[in-house]
C-alpha cells in the first residue's frame, strides 16, 4: 500500500519536473542498530542533506523490511527520556537533518524479516513535492563496535 | 490525576537526588572524588527500600547483587531509541574495564504489562550475556527512592513508555550510591567505573 504510493508518487513527481527542479536531497551514513530477537522495532539513523537553496520537508518514509515507519524525536521532560512523533521535518535551504541516537529517529515498526549485522534496508524518503529518495542502510552490532559518525 | 500525583512525586524525588548530586559536586569541603567524569557520587550512599526482582526461568535474588556494584538502568523491551543505545553502550564500557572493576548491569523494565520478567532479562542480556534483566513488584517504590521517574503515554492505538535516562549506581551493599545522567559515553563511563571503591564508598 505505502510502497504504491510511493511509486505513484514518484511517477507523478517525475512527470511534473521541469529542468527548473532543485537538486535532490541525499542521504548518507544510514545504519539500524541490531535488535535482540524478537524485537518490534528498530531505530533508523541518517543524515540528509539539502543541497538546494529552497527549504524541503520531509513527510514519509518506507522501509523494504518493516511494516510500518514513524518520525519520533527523543526528548526531555520532567527529567524523563520521552519520544514525541513528528508529521513531518523541516529540512533547511543548504541544510542538514541528523538522525541520531538519543535524538531524531525512524521508527522502524514490526520487521517483516530477521535483521541480523550486515543485512541491509531499503529507506525510501519521501518529500513534500512528492520526489523520493532511496538509501541502503546497514544493520550494524553497537554492542561490540561505536557506530561512528563521518564527518558533519 | 492519581498518575499526575505519582509523576509529580517522582519528578520531586528526582529533583532531590539531582539536587544531592549537585550539592555533592559543588557544596564546600572535599568533593568525594574530583577524578569522576561522568559520574556523581551521593554524599552518603542512601538506603533502598526492599525489592524483589523476577527474571523468568533464572531466578535473581537481589542478595545477589551484593559484593559489587551494580549499574541499573530502566526501561521497556519496546523502546526503539534509548534503551537500545544505553544497553549496547553499557555492554562496550563493561568490556573496556578489568574484570575485577566490571560492575553488574541490571536492566529493569517500566512496562511490566508487557515485558515479563524473562523477557526483560533475555532482552538485557542479548546485549551482554553478564547482564540481567528484570520486572520487580516494588518498581514504583524502588523508582521513587531511586528518582527515576517513569510514565506511560498514550500512542495511537498502544501505548509507549517515557522514563528516565540516568544510570544509578548501587554499592556493593546494595545502596544508593551515585547517578550519571545522559548522554552516556562509554569512554568516559569506564573510566569512572574502574575508579569506584572497591567496598564501596
Amino acid at each position: 500500500m505505502i510502497r504504491r504510493a510511493l511509486l505513484v508518487g514518484a511517477l507523478s513527481a517525475g512527470a511534473a519536473l521541469g529542468a527548473a527542479a532543485p537538486p535532490l536531497p541525499l542521504a548518507s551514513e544510514a545504519w539500524i542498530p541490531a535488535a535482540p530477537p524478537g524485537a518490534r522495532m528498530h531505530a533508523g539513523y541518517l543524515l540528509v542533506r539539502n543541497p538546494a537553496p529552497v527549504a524541503q520537508r520531509l513527510v514519509a518514509v518506507g522501509s523494504d523490511a518493516h511494516a510500518r515507519v514513524e518520525l519520533h524525536e527523543t526528548v526531555v521532560r520532567d527529567g524523563a527520556m520521552t519520544m514525541e512523533q513528528r508529521r513531518s521535518l523541516a529540512l533547511p535551504a543548504r541544510g542538514e537533518l541528523r538522525f541520531a541516537p538519543g535524538g531524531l529517529h525512524l521508527m522502524l515498526l514490526e520487521p517483516t524479516r530477521e535483521l541480523a549485522p550486515g543485512a541491509r534496508v531499503v529507506l525510501r524518503l519521501r518529500f513534500a513535492d512528492g520526489r523520493t529518495l532511496s538509501v541502503t542502510a546497514e544493520v550494524r552490532d553497537a554492542r561490540t563496535t561505536a557506530p561512528h559518525h563521518h564527518g558533519s | 490525576m492519581q498518575r499526575r500525583r505519582l509523576l509529580l512525586t517522582l519528578f520531586v524525588a528526582a529533583s532531590a537526588a539531582l539536587g544531592g548530586a549537585w550539592l555533592a559536586r559543588t557544596s564546600v569541603g572535599p568533593a568525594p572524588d574530583p577524578g569522576f567524569e561522568v559520574v556523581t557520587l551521593l554524599p552518603t550512599p542512601r538506603a533502598l527500600p526492599a525489592f524483589a526482582l523476577d527474571a523468568g526461568a533464572t531466578p535473581l535474588a537481589t542478595s545477589a547483587l551484593r559484593g559489587r556494584w551494580t549499574v541499573l538502568f530502566f526501561g521497556f523491551t519496546r523502546c526503539p531509541d534509548v534503551c537500545p543505545t544505553t544497553l549496547a553502550l553499557l555492554a562496550r564500557a563493561r568490556a573496556a574495564l578489568p574484570e575485577a572493576t566490571r560492575p553488574q548491569v541490571l536492566f529493569i523494565s517500566v512496562d511490566p504489562e508487557r515485558d515479563s520478567g524473562a523477557r526483560a532479562d533475555e532482552y538485557a542480556r542479548w546485549y551482554d550475556p553478564s547482564f540481567r534483566g528484570a520486572t520487580s513488584p516494588e518498581l514504583a517504590l524502588l523508582a521513587g527512592a531511586l528518582g527515576a521517574p517513569y510514565q506511560r503515554r498514550v500512542e495511537g492505538d498502544g501505548y509507549s513508555m517515557d522514563h528516565s535516562g540516568a544510570l544509578f549506581l548501587l554499592d556493593p551493599e546494595l545502596r544508593f550510591a551515585g547517578v550519571a545522567t545522559p548522554p552516556h559515553d562509554p569512554a568516559r563511563l569506564a573510566r569512572d567505573l574502574a575508579r569506584l571503591p572497591e567496598g564501596g564508598p
